[in-house]
């Protein structure tokens, strides 16, 4: 068959494929439209999922006729002002979107500039361009899709129910909503309303307009557990916020990622937050973060995904540490913090034994109970002969039902009152009651001693007498080796031996039994994949953890009230105490007046 | 099969057969010894398939056979039995239960088929010759700590038998070596006669373990047979039959430092326990110690940052270059305590080359460690 250059709706259609993949991609192209044509309301209307019909009505700048017939053609754009890919300041500038959507389903587009008083419209259906009518609308752009898929209607096979696509649409318009505060979202689907955000006026409100938004999208819980932070590098920002190490989620679905106002999913950022948070949340948990990180748009490259969920930085290195080191340190600072989450997950669980209708003596109602709270047990065992030691504190100052005055402790986890189960420490200030976990906050305590120890010193390193030859897949080894000061610094000395293999030297003299060849093939397949590793790191961590584990005290343990004052004062100097190694909490409290609501006394 | 046998006889073999089943085995068979009754003998043997041993006690068979019983069963009753017991044992063809009386105790054991049990067909050994079993066991005592535990480099987990040539032995000598990629041990014999032609071989690490446990108490000669896959070791009544390691033992001279020009000379006992001293400073994880050489003094220090630390002198013989070098307190500990003898000589080159140790008692022991940065 002899070549030729492919007609224009085949092209389109093929381009459609790569942008138009399910409905919420079309929400995506022509909601980001609307953003880039300067509107601050923005609604969005779903028929059928978004299958039958999408309808985005903005009241941004819209489009004379002339650019209005131009806007529907492939490769059109009012976007590329200096036609300079390295500069892009507009969510879309490849000007493929329309056509591409014309292409596969019935679209029709109706738009009037604000200074103008008539406006115009056109549809193109299945790649065919109607021609410029005169319509009615108010000022902004309205596109009308119809038919979706009805071009190729293979694609509407691969689509799934109707719940799954719309929400994929809700993911998208809240992506772009979280990064748009200034803009009013409206999600419909045929006459229910999914989503409304008000717009944030950014002048009437003492807190940002991002943390109004945020709070809007994923509620007033994820803001009371999680701190803002805002950092300058390199003439780099980054500002947003982040989860407590005690409030996290089974997948990365909630962190949130945008790059100079683009939503993105890139894998390079989702490791820094990773590795930001990788000592203080056990292993297959995530954290919530939503991040606004700005980098200048010439060190930038998103022409990499026709989606443009991903994009390239110059200098991935800093970027990627500006991240680690900022959620890092505030996550340092929020030290004597367990998520209050905890407390109010607690709080109905007294509550539900003593509503009970069983009146005497509080009865214990099984439920999902955290296993922290055996309260309504322990008064129970209480009342027998004690098996269960209680050890009351002996300082009279400490005559806690009475002289409440007597109570006022200078420290943040309060004094030491009993120990119960032999497993928790009772502590109060004035205002609050601290449970600690005795095991996981001593484990914490000298986890965290042992670290800095690690640190401190340079990691000694056992001369291996046979040296370990690892072959690695191929470019592996060269990624490795630009790594391997990193690696010496942490006790593992390799040297290149040929292609595709590299020679280990030296292994960290903490790791006697560590396997090396598949500590290096594990090794070089993370920085394959994500630019760094943090493999060798969690290895001597999980050494110290072990032996912190080990040489901690348990629970079952008896401790005196001087013991247990000791721990609380260390707990308070000590960063990241509030949760154990595996991102569980240290403690939690019970405030004085949730007590007081629980009496009834409020 | 029916007959009797002595209490302390009988335990004597089962000790020395039982340690070669595996306590956890999927195959029920593993788990049993197989026990052969004829010409007023009792064989007893074990196998995990790798590995087997077989030992012939005396006894007064009545009715000659053979049946196997699970055999760490059978060894603590039979341990747990008082001392100068006659014992019964009775199985009759069709039945499936093995009946061991002693005294008033009974026992009804299970069993399987003797046909079921795997005996793995020996063959010839190309190369059989006889050593001393003496000599025999200091190679395997010398070298057996030295083995590697880890399965990657599964070729270093047993010991390295060659015959090579040797300052010490005219004309040639069996060499026995074993490495775990941070320290090397080797050890010499003089050849024996007619192994001149003998493979080099990687014996097991189970093996050696069992080979050891064997010869604890013999001091006769012992008959060892090699091919290229197996080995089989006999003496007295005692056999042994093992695969052998197949994988190539790296070239381990190569590793073994000719030029260390400093010599450290030290009383072996002075030092370890001064090693073992400072050591206890160290961490679990990391017994990392420091030794200062200088002029006729060493100073060995360790220092931890929640232990606190440890300073100790010694005298010793030095006349070279001052040397700062740091080690695993275990290693110098695990090679003092095999070095035997009572002065121990360090060669050095620098902090961070292998050091050579020996004993001028005993040429025949060579021990090479490698440093570790501190």
């Amino acid at each position: 068959m002899p070549v030729r250059i492919l007609p224009d709706h085949l092209i389109n259609m093929i381009a459609a494929g790569e942008v138009i993949e399910r409905p919420a991609s079309v929400i995506k192209e022509l909601v980001e439209n609307a953003i880039d044509a300067g509107a601050n309301q923005i609604a969005v209307t779903l028929e059928n999922a978004g299958k039958s019909r999408i309808i985005v009505r903005d009241n941004g700048h819209g489009m004379l006729p002339k650019d209005l017939e131009l806007s529907v053609e492939r490769h059109a754009t009012s976007k590329l002002v200096d036609d300079d890919l390295s500069v892009i300041k507009t969510l879309g500038f490849r000007g493929e979107a329309l056509p591409s959507i014309g292409a596969i389903a019935r679209l029709q587009l109706i738009s009037r500039p604000p200074e103008s008083d008539s406006a115009w419209e056109i549809s193109v259906a299945g790649g065919k361009k109607g021609t410029l009518q005169p319509a009615r609308a108010n000022p902004g752009t309205t596109v009308d899709v119809r038919d979706l898929f009805f071009a190729i209607p293979a694609r509407l096979k691969f689509l799934k129910a109707d719940t799954t696509e719309i929400a994929h649409i809700t993911e998208i318009v809240c992506r772009l909503a979280l990064v748009n505060p200034h803009i009013g979202f409206t999600l419909h689907h045929h006459e229910k309303l999914i989503l409304r955000y008000a717009r944030i006026q950014e002048r009437l409100l003492p807190t940002s307009p991002y943390q109004q938004r945020v709070e809007q999208v994923l509620g007033v819980e994820f803001i009371q557990n999680s701190r803002s932070i805002l950092t300058e590098r390199d003439g780099m920002s980054l500002q947003g916020f982040i989860s407590l190490p005690t409030y996290h989620r089974t997948n990365s679905q909630e962190q949130y990622i945008f790059v100079n106002n683009r939503p993105v999913r890139d894998r390079q950022l989702q490791s820094a937050v990773r590795v930001a948070y990788q000592d203080v949340i056990a292993h297959n948990r995530y954290p919530a973060v939503v991040l606004y990180l700005a980098v200048p748009s010439d060190q930038i490259d998103v022409n990499v995904h026709p989606a443009k969920t991903e994009v390239r930085f110059r200098q991935a290195d800093r970027v990627r540490s500006l991240v680690i080191s900022a959620i890092k340190s505030r996550l340092v600072e929020q030290d004597i913090r367990t998520a209050p989450i905890i407390t109010q997950q607690a709080t109905p669980y007294f509550k539900s034994s003593f509503s009970s209708k069983n009146n005497g003596f509080p009865g214990f109602i099984l439920g999902e109970k955290p296993s922290s709270f055996h309260w309504q047990q322990n008064q129970q065992q209480d009342a027998k002969p004690a098996n269960q030691p209680f050890i009351m504190a002996e300082q009279p100052s400490h005559d806690h039902v009475t002289h409440s005055t007597n109570l006022v402790s200078p420290h943040f986890l309060g004094n030491a009152v009993a120990q119960i189960h032999r497993t928790y420490i009772i502590a109060q200030t004035e205002e609050k009651m601290v449970i600690v976990d005795q095991h996981a906050a001593h484990e914490r305590l000298v986890y965290e001693k042992m670290k800095n120890a690690l640190t401190d010193q340079a990691i000694k390193r056992q001369l291996l007498l046979i040296p370990e030859i690892v072959n690695l897949p191929a470019g592996q080894a060269e990624m490795i080796l630009e790594k391997a000061d990193d690696l010496q610094k942490l006790g593992l000395t390799i040297e290149s031996f040929g292609l595709n293999t590299i020679l280990v030297r030296e292994v960290p003299a903490m790791l006697m039994g560590l396997k090396v060849p598949q500590t290096i093939i594990d090794l070089a397949a993370q920085i394959y994949e994500q630019g760094d590793s943090w493999l060798l790191q969690n290895h001597l961590h999980e050494v110290c953890g072990t032996l912190a584990c080990h040489s901690s005290i348990r629970a079952g343990h008896t401790m005196t009230v001087a013991e247990m004052n000791a721990l609380l004062r260390q707990m308070e100097e000590t960063p990241n105490s509030s949760q154990c190694n595996h991102g569980r909490p240290t403690y939690i409290e019970l405030r004085r007046e949730d007590m007081e609501k629980l009496f009834g006394r409020r | 099969m029916k007959l009797s046998i002595e209490k302390n006889t009988f335990l004597k073999a089962l000790n020395h057969v039982q340690s070669v089943v595996e306590r956890r085995t999927t195959i029920p068979i593993l788990s049993h010894i197989l026990l052969e009754a004829k010409n007023q003998q009792l064989q007893l043997t074990a196998t995990d398939l790798d590995l087997m041993v077989s030992e012939n006690v005396q006894a007064t068979v009545k009715t000659p056979g053979s049946i196997t019983t699970p055999a760490h069963i059978l060894h603590d009753i039979v341990r747990k039995l008082p001392d100068n017991t006659p014992l019964q044992l009775e199985w009759n063809a069709g039945n499936n239960t093995l009946h061991l009386q002693a005294g008033r105790s009974k026992f009804a054991l299970p069993t399987l088929p003797r046909e079921d049990f795997p005996i793995t067909a020996t063959g010839d050994m190309p190369s059989v010759f006889q050593v001393p079993a003496g000599q025999f066991k200091k190679l395997l005592q010398q070298t057996s700590f030295a083995m590697s535990n880890e399965e990657t480099r599964y070729y270093l987990n047993g010991i390295f038998f060659h015959i090579g040539d040797s300052q010490l032995y005219s004309p040639k000598s069996l060499k026995a070596v074993a490495t775990d990629g941070h320290r090397l041990a080797r050890s010499e014999m003089i050849m024996p006669a007619k192994s001149e032609k003998m493979p080099s071989v990687v014996v097991p690490r189970k093996t050696v373990q069992e080979l050891m446990k064997l010869l604890e108490q013999e001091d006769g000669v012992v008959t060892v047979g090699l091919s290229p896959q197996r080995m089989t070791v006999t003496f007295k009544e005692i056999s042994l039959s093992s695969k052998l390691i197949d994988g190539n033992f790296p070239d381990y001279e190569r590793v073994i430092p000719t030029n260390n020009q400093n010599f450290l000379e030290v009383d072996r006992l002075v030092f370890t326990a001064a090693v073992d001293r400072v050591a206890t400073i160290c961490s679990d994880k990391l017994r990392s110690i420091k030794l200062q050489i200088q002029k006729n003094n060493l100073i060995f220090s360790a220092a931890n940052s929640e232990l606190g630390s440890a300073v100790e002198e010694i005298e010793v013989a030095y006349e070279g270059t001052p040397i700062d070098i740091g080690f695993n307190a275990k290693y110098l500990a695990d090679i003092m305590q095999q070095l035997g003898g009572k002065k121990a000589k360090i060669a050095l080159s620098d902090a961070s080359s292998p050091v050579l140790i020996s004993t001028p008692e005993d040429g025949a022991a060579v021990y090479v460690l490698m440093p570790m940065r501190i």
